[in-house]
């Protein structure tokens, strides 16, 4: 894509912006409109924006795609990881074991904080590896 | 066996395909064909533990997680997932045995296909109308993917057809879920159960409901007018995939339908159900006779004998609904049977039209074999397994007698496409190169590949396991036989199944009144035959031809169809 | 009711969009325009028992209804992945045949064969 000063310098200036935004949505879904798989997508549109405007091999100095395929990978074991817990203290897969705080608070309703964090860090870089792959130049 | 364990009919799919992967971090250990035959055995031998209780007329529940109430996801087993399951598991091992013979496919294929096996396990299981949507979702991804896996263009553009006739489908069924929630609050098939029989279930509302449910999923079984994506997608993906998509995928959607016209315990349903299979059937076997590309022409018999099992629920006899579960797993077997023989003959001529390929019964007279119990048992001629089948479904709709003589016309017709298509064995070749049929070994195959096969078959041949290629094609034919002559008892099981009672009258197929039909059919299939190949013939075969439809044109006929069923419902008098 | 009768036409659209547009990638976006509509349409469903985001910081408050908001997450995610298969499978076919036009495509693919 051609590569013309305006994207240049918006793409650098905007995206640590949204990439902020997404982490805000995944980190307070459960205390406003949001979540693991919105901030997910809000994350990825993030890199994707540099992906666009700066070119692959720039964009692979800061996030490079070994590390985002470990990122995803690693976040769907976790989620299981978590399911499984509940399990192994006795109740159904999935059930909530960590204590609910005061609600309204950050780190309340039990794990529901964790469990958002792992998806929104497993979307985000999911759907950047399928851009990745669908934006990089055939060799 | 615990209740809750049958959730495990889809982890363990889910489970063999994480092991897939594995083999992409170390390529060296063969860890996918081992894994893929432990998961099916592993699937079958808890099939076969279900079944004594299943056959006492025992349910399994299963409720996930302890998320039950009226919006929860919920799994239950019962005679006709039974049986659901066990063609489902058998043809799918079956055709990944086919898959192993060819090194082309790596260990992407096989997770995909794992996966696909426990979407469909999801489907035929799901007890809840969200469970039902995520698991078509999930088969339909994977189809999607399957279906391109073979990189040839005319795949892609098929895949990208079916994905877009399906997501509308699926579009149109999510309208479905939108009305059973708004009126009842509940996902659940018993709440809907509930809903459908009470006052407030007659409204005007309620069939435009159900038909945008069973619309939704009938683009994904192709009855007309939602058939069109079928036949190129069928003929156009590799070969295992076709044997998987038409041998089950297809039904596994239908049972869904089944599931759902069952709870709904609409009349008109099964009228509709009835009058479509009956059309799907006559349209099916008309196109398939013009066809020249032997694999397009099987895909038609698909759409076709998919007429002949939706036209033998619609009708609703005892005998005509059991035979329609036979007929479900008989084709399964013998489709899937056909498509993998003619998978083979494309790999071993590298030719893709009728018209190409001669003479092939001299040089590979096992695979000639094979190719004709498949052809013999789709035709309907004792004592294999479609003949059995075919004759409960037919026996059943006699109090329909348009159904009943259109189903004879769909007969003749099938046996006529079959001799045409069998003539790729016993017609002797014409002026043709003979290096398309030398006997072939692994080393001349190497040889041949690179000048003429290559470019047809769109794989590159690294050496072709006759073994294992063969081994499903032998045992399938083997598994038809045998349910073909144990029909009669075959039957009562599956009516045990069902009703959970064994049937009142004794169906004997086996009588010279049955054997007699079957002779006038042939005769009059085989004069079929000789008519549509004399010269008017050819020239009315390349008309009808020419008449393909654009993807445009495709898709304006499933919304028409989507119109038309949506007026007729909206202008039938309440009764 | 006028609110359906704009989903309606919101669903109308994609559907014009999808036969009547020849760009592949213009089908795939009406097909998200498509689902988009369906997504409106469940969670206006559940918008109509109340009016408060379904967070209950204190123990009152008329919510919406969540149901429908959590069937649609998983229809939203399940969406996105039809998606992107179907732009990577219109990125390939750009790549066999060189054009994006759907009627051109068909009349290689007829040729071709």
């Amino acid at each position: 894509m051609k590569k013309t000063s305006i994207l240049d310098v918006i793409s650098r200036k905007l995206s640590p912006f949204i990439l902020l935004f997404g982490f805000y949505l995944v980190t307070y879904g459960h205390l406003s409109p949001g979540g693991g798989f919105q901030g997910g997508v809000v994350i990825a549109s993030g890199i994707v924006l540099l992906l666009l405007c700066q070119g692959t091999e720039r964009v692979q100095k800061l996030f490079p795609l070994t590390a985002v395929s470990f990122t995803e990978a690693v976040g769907f074991l976790a989620f299981l990881l978590m399911g499984f817990f509940g399990i192994l203290l006795g109740r159904g897969f999935l059930s909530n074991f960590l204590p609910i705080g005061t609600p309204g608070e950050v780190p309340s309703a039990g794990f529901i904080l964790i469990l958002n964090i792992v998806i929104g860090l497993k979307v985000g870089a999911g759907i950047t590896l399928i851009c990745f792959y669908l934006l990089k130049e055939e060799d | 066996m615990p209740e809750g364990s049958i959730v495990l009919f889809v982890i363990v799919p889910l489970a063999g395909s994480f092991f897939t992967l594995l083999e992409k971090i170390w390529p060296d250990r063969r860890i996918t064909k081992p894994a893929v035959v432990l998961v099916f055995f592993s699937c079958l031998l808890f099939l076969l533990f279900y079944a004594k209780p299943i056959f006492q007329g025992e349910e399994y529940r299963i409720v996930l997680g302890n998320w039950g109430g009226p919006i929860g996801i919920i799994q239950a087993m019962d005679g006709l997932a039974w049986v659901g399951l066990l063609f489902v598991y058998v043809v799918t091992f079956f055709a990944l045995i086919f898959a192993f013979s060819d090194k082309t496919y790596d260990s992407s294929f096989y997770f995909f296909s794992l996966i696909l096996t426990s979407g469909m396990a999801g489907v035929i299981l799901a007890a809840d109308l969200f469970n039902l949507f995520v698991c078509l979702e999930i088969v339909g991804i994977s189809a999607y993917i399957l279906i391109a896996y073979a990189k040839k263009e005319r795949a892609i553009l098929a895949s990208f057809k079916y994905l877009l006739l399906s997501s509308l489908g699926i579009s149109v069924f999510l309208l479905g879920i939108f009305g059973i929630y708004r009126n009842t609050g509940s996902l659940l098939f018993s709440g809907m159960a509930e809903y459908f029989s009470s006052p407030a279930g007659s409204a005007r509302e309620t069939p435009m409901i159900l038909a945008a449910l069973i619309a939704g999923l009938g683009v994904r079984t192709a009855f007309i007018p939602f058939h069109t994506w079928l036949p190129e997608a069928h003929s156009q993906a590799p070969h295992p995939v076709s044997a998987l998509l038409s041998g089950v995928v297809i039904k596994v959607t239908f049972i869904a339908v089944w599931r759902l016209a069952v709870t709904s315990g609409s009349m008109e349903v099964r009228v509709f159900l009835l009058w479509s299979g009956t059309i799907t059937a006559l349209v099916g076997v008309f196109w398939a006779l013009m066809q020249k590309e032997i694999k397009v022409l099987l895909a038609w018999h698909s759409v076709s004998q998919m007429g002949y099992i939706i036209a033998g629920f619609g009708a609703g006899t005892l005998l005509s609904i059991s035979g329609s579960l036979f007929h479900m797993l008989n084709h399964a077997l013998f489709k899937s049977l056909l498509f993998l023989s003619l998978g083979m003959v494309i790999i071993l001529t590298g030719e893709y039209s009728l018209k190409r390929i001669r003479g092939l019964g001299r040089k590979h007279p096992l695979l000639a074999l094979v190719f004709a119990f498949g052809a013999l048992s789709i035709a309907g001629i004792p004592p294999l397994n479609g003949f059995v089948s075919k004759k409960l479904i037919m026996v059943g709709l006699k109090e329909h007698p348009v159904a009943y003589w259109s189903l004879w016309i769909t007969s003749i017709g099938t046996l006529a496409s079959f001799t045409k298509l069998s003539a790729l064995f016993w017609k002797k070749q014409e002026k043709m190169s003979l290096s398309h049929l030398a006997p072939l070994e692994e080393a001349d195959l190497q040889e041949n590949s690179a000048e003429e096969v290559s470019q047809n078959s769109g794989m590159e041949k690294t050496g072709l396991n006759r073994v294992a290629a063969f081994f499903p094609l032998v045992v399938l034919s083997i598994f038809c036989l045998i349910t073909g002559v144990f029909g009669r008892q075959i039957f009562e099981m599956i009516h045990v199944l069902i009703f959970r009672q064994s049937p009142s009258r004794v169906f004997n197929p086996w009588t010279m009144e049955n054997l007699w039909e079957t002779i006038i059919v042939v005769f009059l299939g085989v004069f079929s035959y000789f008519l549509v190949t004399s010269r008017r013939g050819e020239v009315f075969q390349g008309k009808i031809r020419s008449l393909r439809l654009s993807l445009d044109w495709t898709l304006l006929f499933l919304l028409a169809g989507f119109i038309f069923l949506g007026l007729t419902v909206f202008l039938l008098p309440r009764s | 009711m006028i609110r359906i009768y704009l989903i309606l036409i919101l669903f109308l659209l994609g559907v014009f969009g999808i036969v009547l547009c020849r760009n592949l990638i213009k089908k795939v976006i009406a097909l998200n325009i498509i689902n988009s509509a369906l997504i409106i349409l469940f969670i206006y469903l559940g918008s109509l028992s109340g009016k408060d985001a379904p967070i209950l910081l204190d123990q009152t408050g008329i919510i919406v209804d969540p149901v429908p908001q959590a069937l649609m997450l998983t229809a939203i995610v399940v969406g996105i992945c039809v998606t992107a298969l179907a732009l990577s499978l219109v990125y390939k076919l750009y790549k066999a045949y060189g054009t994006l036009d759907i009627q051109e495509i068909e009349k290689k693919a007829r040729e071709h064969a």
